[in-house]
């Protein structure tokens, strides 16, 4: 840090989940609950299907739990992963306070509507490209060690588990679209400092 | 300074210090205002202000040219002192 500048606190519990500290929650929130969610997966495969009696609503809940966990804070770090261009390389910017007051400036619809797609600025893409740097090797390490641990359980000691039921399939299937879809926005998040509150 | 001369060899890229906010304050601008007139997003302005993130040379320079200063007035490798201390401490100098 080299300004004497103090980082604002953003208000509101909306705007709470852009600090450091929640984006960080929600991020171990996400992958704990994917790891969650595996884990009973591999539970309800082992005992077979159905639940006993007295496990099935507490499993049921739990599940549908873990479930919304992973979904919101899938969603929260995919629309904060397009606001950084890792989507189609665009972002959207403008609030609806901040068209209102561009408006009030005197701009007209046309020139307001084109402020709320705007490409990345350089320091945006120059976070992008760091995460995605980072998140290259972690992402080759887990697949080419997942690739060798299956060579290994085909080949050489067939005992090593494989997964052999739809469920556990679909439950590597979509480990890897969550890697693939959140890793280099869960690293920008985790990564990136408080941002200062725009003082209109 | 040991510790100094151990950042100066680890780091590849060292503190830029900054006056924006200084300058941004003397003519009442909003960071949003200043980031529109840069095309950059408000927060940048903030990681700016705050040393978080150096500019490119290209930015540095459409700063500069926007507040009409040259660079160095407004980037520094060394820390500013304050501004009142920098024009009044020099004239303070010259009187003597």
């Amino acid at each position: 840090m080299t300004a004497s500048q103090s980082v604002d606190r953003p208000g509101g519990s909306w705007k709470r989940l852009e600090t450091r500290a929640w984006r960080r929650r929600l991020i171990v929130a996400m992958y704990a609950g994917y790891a969650a969610l595996a884990a009973e997966i591999l539970v309800h495969e082992h005992f077979g299907r159905p639940w006993p009696s007295g496990l099935r609503l507490p499993a049921e809940l739990v599940f549908g739990l873990t479930v919304l966990v992973i979904t919101f804070s899938w969603v929260w770090v995919l629309s904060a992963a397009v606001r950084y261009g890792f989507g189609p390389a665009r972002r959207r910017v403008t609030t609806v306070a901040r068209m209102r007051e561009l408006k009030a400036q005197g701009y007209s619809a046309k020139e307001v509507m084109a402020t709320m797609v705007l490409p990345p600025d350089e320091r945006q893409q120059a976070v992008r490209h760091r995460a995605q740097a980072i998140a290259f090797p972690i992402s080759a390490v887990i697949v080419i060690g997942g690739a060798m641990y299956a060579v290994l359980a085909i080949q050489v000691l067939p005992g090593l588990w494989l997964p052999h039921s739809p469920a556990e399939i679909w439950a590597i299937v979509t480990a890897l679209i969550l890697m693939y879809s959140t890793l280099p926005p869960a690293i920008l998040a985790w990564t990136e400092p408080d941002a200062a509150v725009a003082d209109h | 300074m040991p510790a100094e001369r151990t950042e100066r060899l680890t780091s590849s890229q060292g503190a830029v210090h900054n006056r924006l906010s200084v300058l941004r304050a003397e003519r009442d601008w909003s960071r949003q205002r200043l980031a529109d007139a840069l095309g950059l997003h408000h927060q940048t302005v903030g990681y700016l202000e705050r040393g978080d993130y150096n500019p490119s040379l290209e930015l540095a320079l459409r700063i500069a040219e926007l507040f009409a200063l040259p660079v160095e007035a407004i980037f520094s490798l060394r820390p500013f002192k304050p501004l009142s201390e920098e024009v009044y401490g020099r004239t303070a100098q010259e009187e003597r």
